[in-house]
Parts: C-alpha cells; structure tokens; sequence
C-alpha cells in the first residue's frame, strides 16, 4: 500500500473519529443503548444490535472494516474501563 | 513526534481516544481505542474484532479476562498485532503490540446476555502499549489536550 493511501486511509479515520467526539452529547441523547456506525464524516447506521449495524453498513456497499462502530451508553451510567 | 489523543466526553465522562490502523495481514481496518493506564494489557474489543474479520481459530487461548462486571471472558492473544498511528505533522509510526481479544466464537456459544455484553466494550490501549512502543502519554484535561510522543531516553 502507497504512502499516498494509507494517507486517505488515515484522513476517513481521523474525521469520523472527529466527527463522533464534536457530536458525542447528541449522539448521547438521541442514541442511548445503542451502536452508532461512522464513515468518514457521515452517521450512517444505528441499531441496538451489533449483527444488524453491521448488516447495515454492508448494504451501503461500505466494508465495515473502515467504519467506526462506537457503543454509546446509558447517561445514568457511569462506566469504568 | 506527538501523536494527537482526542479527548471525547461521553456521557459526562471524559476518555482518552485514539485513532488506530490496523495493518494486521488478514485484518486491515480502522478502529478507535481508549487509552486506560488502568488497563495491564491492549485489548481489542469483541466488536472491533468481528468488524476486523480477526481468524479467531489461529490464536491460542490465553488467560480470562475479568473486571469487566459480567464474569470472566475467555480470550485470545495475537502477538505482534502490526498498528499504524499518525503524528501531527503526518507521519506514521508502525507499531507491533501483543494484544488479547475476546474469544468471540466461544461467546457465541455461551450465554448471550455474556456475548452481548463483551460486544458493547470498546478496544483498550493499556500500559504495555506504552511501554513496548516507548511512548508518553500527555494530558491537560483543562486545556483539552492529550498525545503520546516518542519517549527520550535517559541522559
């Protein structure tokens, strides 16, 4: 793999993983107990069972290998890890 | 060379998040870990893992993970997981860190409030990734910064 697409790769990877922590509070309140998948900087699935996103991601003809696919908890949780 | 951490509120709880490839032969892929100096070890979460198409088959078991509110979790260990970061500035640092993962197919197989529960942990950037990679690992929370930079040897 060329410098030049491990770049793009590295681009799509860092703007979806800044477009999830701009969006983090909403993404909180609108979608407790649920996986969120993002491309680049689009939300382009949700679902409350990982098999389902991911079936979800696969029908936009997107490989969910370089989809981020993020849990987003209940906000009377407090989680530790 | 710093490596930019992004600092992401969830929930009202701050974490550390940093964006990772995967350059593993079989397994290329992006994933985001959290970096947790509570954590021994790097884990790749059971998601990330199935996202990843990890061969589960070839990785010999190795010790339960506990600590995780649901029992033990049965794991794998894939030594020499081949990552990629990138610097502010765009340069890459090719990392090669053993890492344990859920034993997805004998999750799969067991009970599935236990499955459904390893699904929902993220992947863990844990002290022995500092350590091998010789990184440090900066944080001013109040200044909304975080990286990890190569570290200096003593003088």
């Amino acid at each position: 793999m060329t410098n030049q697409a491990l770049a793009e790769d590295f681009r799509v990877l860092e703007t979806g993983s800044s477009f999830i922590s701009k969006n983090a509070k909403e993404f909180g309140v609108k979608y407790q107990k649920k996986f969120i998948a993002v491309f680049d900087s689009n939300l382009i699935a949700v679902d409350g069972n990982f098999e389902v996103i991911l079936e979800k991601i696969k029908k936009k003809n997107i490989d969910p290998s370089v989809v981020l696919i993020e849990y987003i908890p209940s906000k009377d949780q407090i989680v530790l890890y | 060379m710093k490596y930019p951490v992004q600092i992401r509120d969830i929930q009202g709880s701050k974490r550390l998040v940093l964006p990772i490839l995967s350059r593993q032969p079989r397994s290329f892929g992006s994933f985001e870990a959290i970096i947790d100096t509570g954590s021994p070890r790097t884990i790749l979460g059971a998601s990330d893992s199935i996202k990843l198409s990890i061969p589960f088959a070839k990785y010999l078991s190795d010790k339960a993970l506990s600590g995780f509110g649901k029992g033990n979790v049965p794991t794998k260990k894939i030594e020499k997981f081949k990552l990629l970061i990138r610097a502010n500035g765009g340069t890459f640092k090719e990392l090669f860190t053993d890492i344990v993962i859920p034993d997805v197919p004998s999750l799969r197989n067991g009970d599935n409030n236990t499955f459904n529960h390893a699904l929902i942990l993220p992947s863990l950037i844990g002290l022995d990734f500092l350590e091998i990679n010789k990184l440090s690992l900066f944080i001013d929370l109040n200044n909304n910064l975080a990286f990890l930079e190569d570290s200096q040897p003593k003088t």
